[in-house]
């Protein structure tokens, strides 16, 4: 991972770890739906589900205790062995929570996958954890994990849910409904310790292959006592947050958070909506939401506003991840739904939320706000000796965190070098670059590295580089963001052609729809330009920097 | 409105599928669209994220204009729903060939307030607006005239400036800015294109008076020209610039137009963009 100078003691330095099994009892699955049922909150609804046609279905803590053991009963059946990798590829739909928690249950590596990846990122992934189980459903199977089933040798298991009018299991794989009917409503939850390992949040770096975060169930400590004091989440709110299931809030923030706070998660399944969307927070009495700049941006893009809003009672919080928050949005935020929104701020290593505006606090709008209570965060530079040393404030540097927090990552998987390299001197350095002003407020500045940060998502430029190069016209690609109004940035695509290849509008376009198959429309360029001959370092190295320069 | 504009011949229905299989298309250019199943929705056949089907709303609405209120665009979700809402007539909308009974004329009279709350009006040329065009283009530093024409001539031929001021916005059609100056109207910039003899695309150009180069009028003009040429059935445009001149490369860019050199000339870029 590039950040900044590279320090010379880092590899040495021993990484904080703590050795599997030494901290006491915990599971997660058992924490977020065992708890409520045996403390006599049963009946609550813990997800509300609006289905595509925009249904309702209250699925009760009673509901998914035994969902949940029914899945931790199939893969104990198929012998899935504790810590081993569960891959979960669902969208928003109740079957995500069961298999996430039910994998969690067993005390297997609950694994999300998002499930608008194309064929050639789900199968990174995969091969990286040598997974051999894979929930998805029906039609995401055939679209996105079919093409590439081939080259994934180590899927043993795939278990599919099916849609309303599908029945059939294609070839190589089974329903999943049959099982969980044949399994027992009642498991025993795998007797875990908080330092065992419990989830795998994959996310990508400037080089190389995606890297797989490992966090342990300890982690939960820290989404509870983030949602509680970022949120002020009790039970009875109802919590919507709108991210995709398969990126880490979805998991931290979509299901874990509120499960364990005994609040209700509202999930819904259709796309993005506004129309719908308001009718969520209205009819579904939403009291916190958690959501994207970018979402609330295309929202105000398709004209949402106060008078079509009209008032929503029961919103009492806005929080949003993954981008800067401009004040212009704050303010429309303000006006249309009545509450200001607050940023928060935290990556896929961290776990859970660090830095937040939080309630009782004057809103500002611009910093991300301070650091949440247990969390020592600091502004630093290495110098020449490669010692991490503090910036004053209102001077730019790299986002440090002291290391040790609950859901802090415990390693990337199989990478132990990249994970030391995240360390220095007892802080773990984020690649964010930021400043804290006199205040004592934290300004996100952008980042370090080569990583593009579109709707919110890290997109790593080496995986979309490796696919448009497999194409026969492209002999290089150089994958940079630039700044786009809506989703903060794009992804878009440098490419030097091979001989005899000539820059027409169809080879463009061509090109387009040869990175999206493989890729997913969520990771694939929006854009591609054909450049005589790409900027490259003297050994021959594609300069990002550069493109991203003469790009805006 | 011209006389000869496809956009109004062509059936209203087929006119709306038409341009939503070729937006999906431009975003996605993998699909087939012959194996669409009208009734089925087309994010459950075409991979597209939430910014890939905002910019086809977004796409939709403008190429269409069709004003859709936020409630509505969840109505939008297969090709059949699409054609049927965007197609059918309705009051309550714009009519997609600007019909002067509906207030959506493409020709009238444009009034923009650029940044420093300076007001411009945007028209098109007419006949009596010769003698000041003629003015106008005698103003032009050398600079401008070379970047606008390709080659430093000294005046525009009366015939070119006549067939600008032709208002037949199937062939071409010259769009004038005018700012107030004390008490006169003047002359501050000129958007044009010239049709293609396949009567779907048209080749534009654009000219600002010295004083007016960083105004945000350059902007405003382009939507408008892109508006006018939308409205009369046109489907892409293009233009040449030369490669020297890296400020107009970028604002074509941000204007949403592809860039590539010219293979026939190494000194000229030509810009394109669909409508």
């Amino acid at each position: 991972m590039t950040r900044g100078p590279s320090s010379s003691n880092a590899a040495s330095e021993p990484a904080p770890s703590a050795a599997p099994g030494a901290g006491g009892p915990l599971n997660i699955g058992r924490e977020t739906v065992d708890r409520p049922v045996e403390r006599g909150a049963g009946a609550r609804v813990a997800i509300l589900w609006r289905d595509s046609r925009g249904k309702r279905h209250d699925i009760s803590y009673a509901d998914l205790r035994e969902a949940t053991n029914r899945v931790a009963g199939v893969l104990r059946a198929l012998d899935v062995a504790k810590g081993e990798p569960v891959f979960v590829m669902l969208g928003h739909r109740p079957e995500f929570a069961t298999a996430m928690l039910g994998a969690l249950k067993r005390g297997c590596l609950a694994a999300p996958l998002y499930p608008a990846f194309g064929p050639e990122p789900v199968a990174t992934r995969i091969n990286l954890a040598r997974g051999r189980v894979l929930i998805t459903t029906i039609d995401c199977y055939r679209r996105r994990v079919a093409p590439a089933r081939a080259a994934m040798p180590s899927l043993q298991h795939v278990l599919l849910v099916a849609g309303a009018d599908e029945a059939a299991a294609p070839a190589g794989t089974r329903l999943l409904a049959p099982l969980l009917d044949a399994a027992g409503a009642e498991c025993e939850v795998e007797p875990t310790t908080e330092d065992d390992l419990a989830l795998l949040h994959f996310t990508s770096g400037t080089t190389g292959a995606p890297k797989g975060a490992l966090h342990a169930h300890a982690a939960l400590r820290s989404h509870v006592a983030s949602a509680r004091r970022a949120f002020d989440l009790r039970a009875d709110d109802v919590f919507w947050c709108t991210a995709d299931p398969g990126w880490v809030t979805g998991t931290s923030y979509g299901l874990i958070a509120p499960l364990a706070c005994g609040a209700t998660t509202l999930v819904d399944e259709a796309d993005f909506d506004p129309g719908r969307w308001i009718e969520r927070l209205r009819g579904d009495s939403v009291s916190v939401w958690y959501t994207t700049p970018t979402a609330l941006r295309m929202m105000r893009q398709l004209g949402v506003d106060a008078s079509r809003v009209a008032s929503l009672p029961r919103l009492r919080w806005i929080a949003t991840v993954g981008e800067r928050l401009d004040p212009a949005l704050v303010a429309w935020s303000r006006a249309t739904f009545g509450v200001p929104i607050h940023d928060t701020w935290w990556q896929t290593e961290t776990g859970a939320i660090m830095i937040a505006q939080q309630p009782g606090s004057e809103v500002r709008p611009g910093p991300i706000g301070r650091p949440l209570p247990g969390v020592e965060a600091a502004v630093v530079r290495r110098n020449p000796a490669g010692v991490v040393e503090p910036v004053p404030d209102g001077q730019p540097g790299e986002l440090a965190l002291r290391a040790g927090w609950p859901s802090m990552f415990r390693g990337y998987l199989d990478d132990d070098e990249r994970y030391r390299a995240c360390f220095c001197g007892g802080w773990y350095l984020s690649g964010d670059s930021a400043r804290r002003d006199a205040a004592g407020d934290y300004w996100f500045l952008g980042r370090l590295d080569d990583v593009v940060k579109s709707s919110g998502h890290l997109v790593g430029p080496v995986e979309v580089e490796n696919a448009l190069t497999q194409h026969v016209a492209v002999a290089d690609a150089g994958v940079v963001g630039v700044p786009d109004p809506i989703a903060g940035e794009r992804v878009k695509a440098f490419v030097e052609l091979a001989p005899g290849h000539a820059p027409t509008p169809q080879l463009i376009q061509e090109l387009l729809g040869f990175a999206r198959q493989r890729l997913g429309a969520a990771i694939a360029p929006k854009e591609i330009e054909v450049l005589d001959v790409l900027p490259r370092t003297t050994s021959g190295k594609v300069l990002r920097r550069i493109l991203r320069e003469g790009a805006c | 409105m011209t006389s000869g504009s496809r956009a109004r011949r062509a059936p209203r229905r087929d006119l709306v599928r038409a341009a939503v299989l070729e937006v999906l298309q431009a975003i996605a250019p993998e699909l087939d669209t012959t194996r669409l199943d009208a009734d089925r929705p087309l994010r459950e056949q075409v991979d597209l994220d939430s910014i890939d089907w905002l910019n086809v709303l977004l796409r939709l609405r403008d190429r269409l204009q069709v004003p859709i209120p936020d409630s509505d665009y969840g109505r939008l979700t297969s090709l059949n729903a699409i054609v049927d809402y965007l197609g059918a007539p309705s009051r309550h909308r714009r009519s997609a060939t600007g019909d002067k009974a509906t207030g959506a004329d493409p020709l009238a009279t444009r009034i923009h307030r650029l940044p420093g709350n300076v007001e411009v009006a945007v028209r098109p040329a007419r006949p009596e607006d010769l003698p000041q065009e003629a003015e106008f283009f005698r103003h032009l530093s050398a600079e401008s005239r070379y970047k606008r024409f390709m080659a430093a001539i000294g005046e525009l031929p009366e015939k070119k400036l006549r067939a600008l001021a032709s208002a037949d916005a199937s062939r071409q059609i010259a769009l004038v800015a005018t700012a107030r100056e004390g008490a006169d109207e003047i002359e501050v910039g000129i958007a044009s294109y010239a049709v293609a003899p396949d009567a779907r695309s048209c080749e534009m150009a654009i000219v600002l008076d010295d004083g007016w180069h960083h105004s945000g009028l350059a902007g405003v003009m382009m939507a408008d020209l892109i508006d006018v040429a939308r409205h009369a059935g046109l489907e892409r445009m293009d233009g040449y610039v030369l490669a020297s001149n890296q400020e107009m490369i970028r604002f074509a860019r941000q204007l949403g137009f592809t860039t590539r050199h010219d293979p026939d000339d190494p000194r000229t870029v030509l810009i394109e963009r669909s409508l």
